[in-house]
Parts: C-alpha cells; structure tokens; sequence
C-alpha cells in the first residue's frame, strides 16, 4: 500500500522547521531506523533549504510543493519550488582542494550522498529524494 | 536549537543542543563569532554530544570561522560527535580539516599540543 501526503508551503525560513517536524512524525508513523531518519532529515532539509533560498529567493509571493510517498521499503520525497531552475549537472565539488574551504555549495552533494536516488526534473526546479528502508546502513 | 558556551581554563566548550538547520545555524553563527571576537587565542572545543544533526548552512559556519581561529593561533577541535554528524563530515571531507575527537580531555590534549607549537 502507498500512502501519499502532499503540501503546498510559503517560502519562509520557518518552513524548514515545519518540515523537520513533518519528519520527526513519520518516523514514528511509518518505523523509520535512526539511520535512514538521520540521512532523510538532512537530504530533505537541504532541499526545502535550496527551494527557500536559491529557488524562490525567499519571495513570499511563491510557494514550496512537498510530496511524501511511503511504501513498505521506500519513502520518497518530491520537493518543487518556483525558481528559474538550474542546471544541476554543472556543479562544482564542494570536497576539492579549491572549494573545500568555501563556506556554501555542499547542499545537494550532500542529498547524493544520503539519499539512495536523487533526480532532478523541470530544469532543476524539483528534486525527487528517494530512501530505501529496508537496507542495512552502516556508517 | 539551543547552544550552551562553557570556558574550562583556556578553552572554550560550544555545545550545541539538538539540531542545526539552515535556521538556527545563525545561532551556531553568532555563538563561534563572539569566542572568535573576545579571545586573543581561541581554543574551542565544539561538544556534539547532543548534536543531532548538522546542515550544510551548520558545516558552513565551521569551515567560515577556521581561517580567522588560525590565524589568531587557536584552532577548533570536535568531540563527542554522534556517528551520524561524523559521517557527514567525512562526506564532505571535513574530517581531513580539523581534528575530531571522543571525549573533551582527548580535545583538550589536542589543543595543548597546538598552543606548544605556538
């Protein structure tokens, strides 16, 4: 069975937090292991972070689309904003010895990093976070 | 968020207290900002004992304060991470920047080596 909620948000640095709450709750609801809870807290938080800030630039007048789908081994994550997109295949390497010390850009090399998919579709301006629940993490 | 700042002789203990977000990062922000201000030689020691998880914005906010800290011949050790936050400094490489710790004594140690280097 597949259970889908989805959300429409202002862009407000204060929707961040109504999102970690959001995941704080599923958690609970759907079992979710302290493991894969700690890596979609952070992928999910930095993509609602890059839709507030670098999509709609903070503009109050757009709006965030969150979507949530679990199934039993899965729990995906689509996250749309308003933006003018972006090419996300042209991102430099925030762990190269040039861009390590810059104090921005990890945002979506982290997402990569957590998520067991990332997609990016309508020229960057959704991300789709996918997580598998079912597998063993080791950290 | 909340973040509790200690001094135990010539350190000085940042601890933040639940989750850093892109949000309440301002708060890490202005807490690493004030030691780095206030010390001739800042010697912090970042406690994640009770950090559950850290963004980018909150990795942004070390990786922006280290420069200055070394410069002024201090340095900033972590402790005490959680193996979550752990594994997302070694994602992003930043294992290999600063030290990272078990406990406060070994951070203290660490930062005694630094201020005998001096």
């Amino acid at each position: 069975m597949q259970n889908t909620f989805k959300f429409q948000f202002p862009t407000d640095v204060e929707t961040l937090g109504v999102v970690e709450k959001f995941i704080e709750d599923t958690q609970h609801l759907w079992n979710i292991s302290e493991e894969a809870y700690g890596n979609i807290m952070v992928a999910v938080s930095e993509a609602i972070n890059n839709a507030i800030f670098h999509g709609n630039k903070l503009d109050k007048t757009k709006h965030i689309y969150f979507e949530v789908s679990h199934t039993h081994n899965t729990i995906t994550f689509k996250i749309s904003d308003e933006g003018t997109g972006f090419d996300p295949n042209n991102l430099p390497d925030p762990t190269s010895p040039e861009r390590i010390m810059e104090p921005g850009g990890r945002g979506i090399f982290l997402m990569k990093a957590l998520a067991d998919t990332v997609e990016f579709l309508e020229n960057g301006k959704t991300v789709l976070l996918s997580f598998n629940l079912k597998k063993e993490v080791f950290l | 968020m909340n973040i509790k700042t200690t001094t135990e002789s010539s350190f000085v203990i940042i601890k933040p207290i639940g989750e850093v977000d892109a949000y309440s990062s301002i708060d890490l922000d202005n807490a690493v900002s004030d030691v780095v201000k206030n010390y001739e030689r800042p010697y912090i020691i970042l406690d994640g004992s009770e950090l559950t998880y850290i963004s980018s914005a909150g990795i942004g906010v070390f990786i922006t304060y280290l420069e200055p800290i070394r410069k002024k011949k201090g340095d900033l050790v972590f402790a005490n991470l959680r193996k979550e936050v752990q594994y997302i400094f070694s994602v992003l490489g930043l294992d290999k920047l600063v030290i990272i710790t078990d406990s406060i004594s070994v951070a203290k140690e660490k930062l005694n080596h630094v201020k005998e280097s001096i």
